[in-house]
């Protein structure tokens, strides 16, 4: 805007646009260079506080976790100790006490990575079909199944755990509908069988919210005149789904995919809160691991941060995987 | 266009200011002077605000006392401090390990010197000891930056013994007891009887007559229960022989097999859930009549006072031997567990040093028991301990007359490389889980721990 105000200002006029009563209609190119510097200053001023922001809070942490993942560190002593890449060779297989918890809490992420972005999509999707074929309290339901979303947090993962206790919601619930035979007798989180399956849950139900919004934005964008012809063809809903919804949603389903896998390898609190990595590290995500290599015992935070970069860079690995597996079906 | 271009400036000179209120602010100048004391116990902070009281009584020093549980969150609490140049001006460490780290981390003072013979003889020479770092506990902290102990000084002290205690303690409800016809004038004398005893409890009440522990932790199983039951069974040396180089008595030998199977008497009669507890809510469930026995240590007690119980309704003892066991009349040693420091960037170490004298004071550390309900580090006279909870302690731990199940050992008796204690832990937790049997975890530790001797050279 500015350059273009410039420019019709050299050309000897504003051609109908009028120039701010500030600027005069004719300028020396002097005054013209202080106008501009003014005007850049003026625009970095505005963004000064959010760029602070960002270096302070974005990028110096970043830049402090790389380093630190080339360090030794208890994050006591005034000096770090350099040791390269050993941080990195160390987890993955050079200190055998280490590198086999860190291989043992890969096998708990992985089937996080495989079963909550399945189990999301596999929830969210139906409900979200439901949702847009209903005309009445759909703002009401929408709402509803969106509290999850913004109630999920520790309070709510302390209720959790009452749920899935040995005398909890789910256990009574079993217990009175007659399938007691069903129910964990200690309690879906104290058994090393059942509590991921626990903690997958729970992150579930905080990522079906959103999974849902996802999906019925996707679903409002579709032309009811395509599902209109393929009924008046004789199209069932099973092949309304696979040969019309399932494609025109895939790029929903891709994204819905990589939040999930995402919050697998991201999502430490949950475990934490649940059942602290437990029982016998069932439930020791690599998130989890890293908190723990961080602040428990004797606590090494150069292991932390560098298994933190390498999940960094597993989560971007699958991500550009299952984005480009999306782009070859589109 | 002035006025919009001085927005920016005023929201960053808002920003500016803001941060800089971040960073520090003057107090008001006073001759009153504030010792922060940061402490990992909740239930010590009464106890030490009133020695504080004692100690300066014209009040120109307050004592603040800041209690950061659990342990994790007082570990960031310290780094956080350590890195911001804010640490309080006494520090509360676990002893014989922790302070250590904080030594070699720049963090706590040197004390040997201000540890003369005078404040020695306030303590057992057990206890002096213990805080006291050998060369070859700097020489086996190896090189491990994280961990490693080599810049500390042999025969130095960096904190104070504060609390005592040691673990594998039994604490049951007299009234559930009772109620399913248990007797309680007197602690079960053998490992069967205490099992039969639990079973009849869990078997009147199943829901919460069953034993409770921070299973969450496996260690607090193995550690605080299943050692010292196996030493006892297996007497000193064939404990030993189980897991040093030697390999005596494997785990699959005869004696230790039985020693498994006794722990796998105990599997039925853990409260439901008790794998997802930690070490608090364990307590806390046993506080709240959830569990009719409760294992834990001398630190317990406190504990569970501090969650409403009644001292006199519990039973109180040490986890009786099997029968057949070489040492029938075993009891543990207590160590130093907390122990207190000065930091190095206290602005009062003389008011702090001061401190210190009067938390090893007979009287100070009266205090400290009697309001803490916690055993002290230091030499107090008996007469003046008023609880009874101590008292009954008294009689259950550091027993002259008795053989003592953990003491200090002059060869190492785990794998100095590998993970074989880790996997000792949890193989014989996972025996109460039903997760595994006793020959099964006897056969796999035989070959991890052979194996890790091989590979140690």
């Amino acid at each position: 805007m500015t350059r273009e105000l410039d420019r019709m200002i050299v050309r000897g006029g504003n051609r109908g646009i009028s120039a701010p009563a500030a600027v005069p209609a004719v300028v020396s190119p002097r005054r013209r260079s202080l106008w501009r510097r003014r005007e850049h200053v003026t625009g970095w001023l505005y963004v000064a506080p959010a760029i602070a922001v960002f270096l302070v809070f974005g990028a110096y942490p970043l830049g402090y976790g790389l380093a630190l993942s080339f360090a030794q560190w208890n994050g006591l002593s005034p000096d770090w100790t350099w040791v390269g890449f050993d941080n990195y060779t160390d987890i993955l297989g050079g200190r055998p006490i280490v590198a086999k918890q860190v291989w043992d809490a890969t096998w708990v992420t992985i089937v996080m990575i495989v079963s909550i972005p399945l189990l999301t999509i596999a929830v969210s999707f139906p409900l979200a079909v439901m949702l847009n074929g209903i005309k009445r309290l759909r703002g009401f339901l929408r709402t509803l199944y969106f509290l999850p979303y913004v109630t999920a947090g520790v309070a709510v993962l302390y209720a959790w755990r009452y749920v899935f206790d040995v005398d909890g919601v789910l256990n009574s619930v079993l217990r009175g509908i007659g399938l007691g035979a069903l129910a964990a007798d200690q309690g879906l989180l104290g058994s090393p069988d059942t509590a991921l399956i626990g903690v997958i849950v729970v992150i579930v139900w905080t990522l079906v919210p959103l999974g849902i919004l996802l999906y019925f934005t996707g679903l409002q964008t579709i032309d009811e005149s395509l599902i209109e012809a393929a009924l008046v063809d004789g199209a069932g809903r099973w092949r309304i789904f696979r040969s019309i919804l399932a494609p025109l949603l895939a790029p929903t389903t891709a994204l819905i995919a990589v939040l999930g896998v995402q919050n697998a390898l991201q999502n430490f609190f949950a475990p934490l809160i649940l059942t602290n990595g437990g029982p016998f590290g069932a439930t020791t995500s690599l998130s989890m691991k890293a908190y723990q290599l961080a602040f428990a015992g004797f606590p090494n935070l150069g292991y932390a941060s560098a298994l933190g970069w390498i999940l960094f860079l597993a989560g971007v690995t699958l991500a550009i995987v299952n984005l480009r597996l999306g782009r070859k079906r589109d | 266009m002035k006025r919009t271009a001085l927005l920016p400036v005023a929201a960053l000179t808002v920003l500016a200011t803001g941060l800089a209120g971040c960073s520090g602010q003057a107090s008001p100048s006073s001759d009153k002077v504030t010792l922060e004391t940061w402490t990992f116990k909740q239930s010590h902070v009464e106890a030490l605000t009133a020695i504080g009281e004692q100690c300066f009584p014209d009040g120109d020093v307050t004592v603040k006392v800041e209690a950061v549980t659990p342990d994790d969150a007082f570990t960031t609490k310290v780094q956080a401090g350590a890195q911001t140049k804010d640490l309080p001006d006494v520090l509360m460490a676990h002893a014989a390990g922790e302070d250590w780290l904080f030594a070699q981390s720049g963090i706590l003072m040197d004390l040997t010197d201000f540890f003369d013979e005078k404040l020695r003889d306030r303590f057992t020479e057990s206890s002096a000891t213990a805080v006291t770092i050998s060369q070859e506990k700097i020489d086996g902290s190896g090189d491990d930056p994280a961990t490693t102990l080599k810049d500390l000084e042999a025969d130095h002290i960096y904190s104070m013994p504060l609390a005592n205690g040691t673990a594998s303690l039994i604490m049951a409800n007299k009234t559930m007891l009772e109620a399913a016809g248990v007797a309680t004038d007197k602690a079960p004398e053998t490992w069967e009887q205490w099992v039969a005893d639990m079973t009849k409890v869990k078997a009147h009440d199943p829901d919460n007559g069953g034993l409770v522990a921070g299973l969450q932790v496996p260690q607090v199983g193995y550690y605080w229960l299943f050692q010292p039951m196996s030493t006892a069974y297996l007497g000193i040396d064939d404990f030993i022989g189980r897991t040093a180089e030697a390999q005596t008595t494997p785990w699959n030998s005869p004696g230790s097999m039985e020693t498994l199977e006794r722990w796998n008497e105990l599997t039925p009669l853990w409260t439901d859930g008790v794998f997802n507890l930690g070490i608090d809510q364990a307590d806390q469930l046993f506080a709240q009549g959830k569990a009719a026995y409760d294992l834990g240590g001398t630190f317990t007690v406190p504990f569970l006072v501090q969650q409403g119980m009644d001292v006199d309704d519990l039973l109180i003892f040490q986890a009786p031997a099997p029968e057949g066991a070489k040492i029938t009349d075993g009891t543990m040693l207590t160590s130093p567990l907390v122990s207190a420091g000065i930091t190095t960037t206290s602005k009062h170490p003389e008011e702090a040093k001061k401190y210190l004298e009067c938390l090893s004071s007979e009287e100070g550390a009266a205090t400290f028991m009697n309001t803490a309900n916690d055993l002290a580090s230091a030499k107090v006279d008996p007469s003046k301990v008023t609880s009874s909870t101590l008292k009954a302690l008294a009689s259950i731990f550091d027993r002259e007359d008795a053989t003592v199940l953990n003491p200090p050992l002059s060869i190492p008796i785990e794998p100095p490389t590998g993970d074989a204690p880790n996997t000792a832990v949890t193989e014989v937790i996972k025996i109460s889980a039903g997760e595994t049997t006793p020959q099964a975890v006897a056969d796999l530790l035989t070959q991890v721990y052979r194996d890790a001797w091989a590979a140690a050279g």
